[in-house]
């Protein structure tokens, strides 16, 4: 179970600083561009990519806890 | 682990959201501008409650019908877990509301028709907290329940959708507005809604286990 949650943490880090770069960040807005789109790409100044780093610790928080939750709530019914 | 990978799957299509709901180009709309992103997180929340008040509908009934305590501790918690969305997607609309039409609520038929939705569904755990007799509690808060799913469609799509409104989803125009959506944004919005939906099933999957132990000591 850790090692899995690991495994997928070390995965998602190593995305968000692949997509900070330049490069990468422009293939992806080259996908998803539209017309008169106002963001030109991730590393294009905005810093956009902070916030989307907070974001993601955050996410990555909850569901910890979460998981760590229903871990217990199994332990206290296994124990019924 | 393999039996939890729809919730790796909710944390993923949350990640997505977020990251391409705050870089993906966006059409330009001269009073909304960047506001127009709050689509990607303010909107799934309806979708989410949306499906944490069937879910609790469904397991409404299958207590009337089955008499089993488990659904109606299920039925509660989901019906809980769509009070918790409903509430941010209002408190989110109010923030979204004071940039695009100038005030925090401006009683269009769309946010009244919510927040009917909202105190009928308060009104539930209401009625829950006030028998103390548990299996007349289930059956009446079920039967309740059904009723209040009922008028839930009304309250926040059939009435709003008649009157004129600012809002999406007035007289006129298709109710749902994801539908007319640039396909981009819609490759934002349905993964987003479908993160919101799963971790909201977890939360409330988690909640009735809780109740389920509590019953059992």
């Amino acid at each position: 179970m850790k090692k899995w949650i690991l495994a997928f943490g070390c995965f998602i880090s190593t995305l968000m600083i692949g997509m900070a770069q330049e490069d990468t960040s422009k293939i992806y807005t080259k996908t998803f561009s539209g017309e008169g789109q106002v963001i030109k790409a991730l590393s294009n100044d905005g810093k956009i990519y902070i916030v989307i780093t907070v974001i993601a610790i955050i996410l990555i928080g909850l569901f910890l806890y979460l998981f760590r939750l229903e871990k217990k709530i199994t332990r206290l019914e296994n124990r019924q | 682990m393999v039996k939890h990978w729809w919730k790796i799957l909710a944390f993923a299509l949350l990640l997505f959201s977020v990251f391409f709901g705050l870089t993906t180009g966006i059409p330009y709309d001269k009073m909304l501008e960047h506001s127009l992103r709050n689509v990607f997180y303010h909107a799934p929340m309806w979708f989410a409650m949306l499906l944490m008040y069937t879910i609790s509908f469904v397991y409404a009934i299958r207590f009337l019908s089955k008499q089993q305590q488990i659904d109606d501790n299920r039925s509660a918690s989901f019906a809980k877990m769509g009070v918790v969305f409903n509430v941010l997607g209002i408190l989110t609309g109010m923030i979204w509301a004071r940039v695009a039409w100038g005030s925090y609520w401006n009683n269009d038929p769309k946010l009244i028709g919510a927040a009917i939705c909202l105190l009928m569904y308060l009104a539930y755990f209401v009625l829950r907290q006030s028998i103390a007799e548990e299996e007349k509690r289930s059956r009446i808060a079920a039967v309740y329940n059904v009723f209040a799913y009922f008028l839930m469609f009304p309250s926040i799509y059939i009435v709003p959708g008649m009157l004129a409104s600012s809002h999406p989803g007035g007289a006129g125009e298709s109710a749902f507005m994801v539908f007319k959506m640039k396909p981009e944004l819609r490759l934002v919005f349905y993964p987003a809604c479908i993160g919101w939906i799963l971790l909201g099933v977890w939360i409330a999957q988690l909640r009735a286990r809780i109740e389920h132990l509590k019953n059992l000591s």
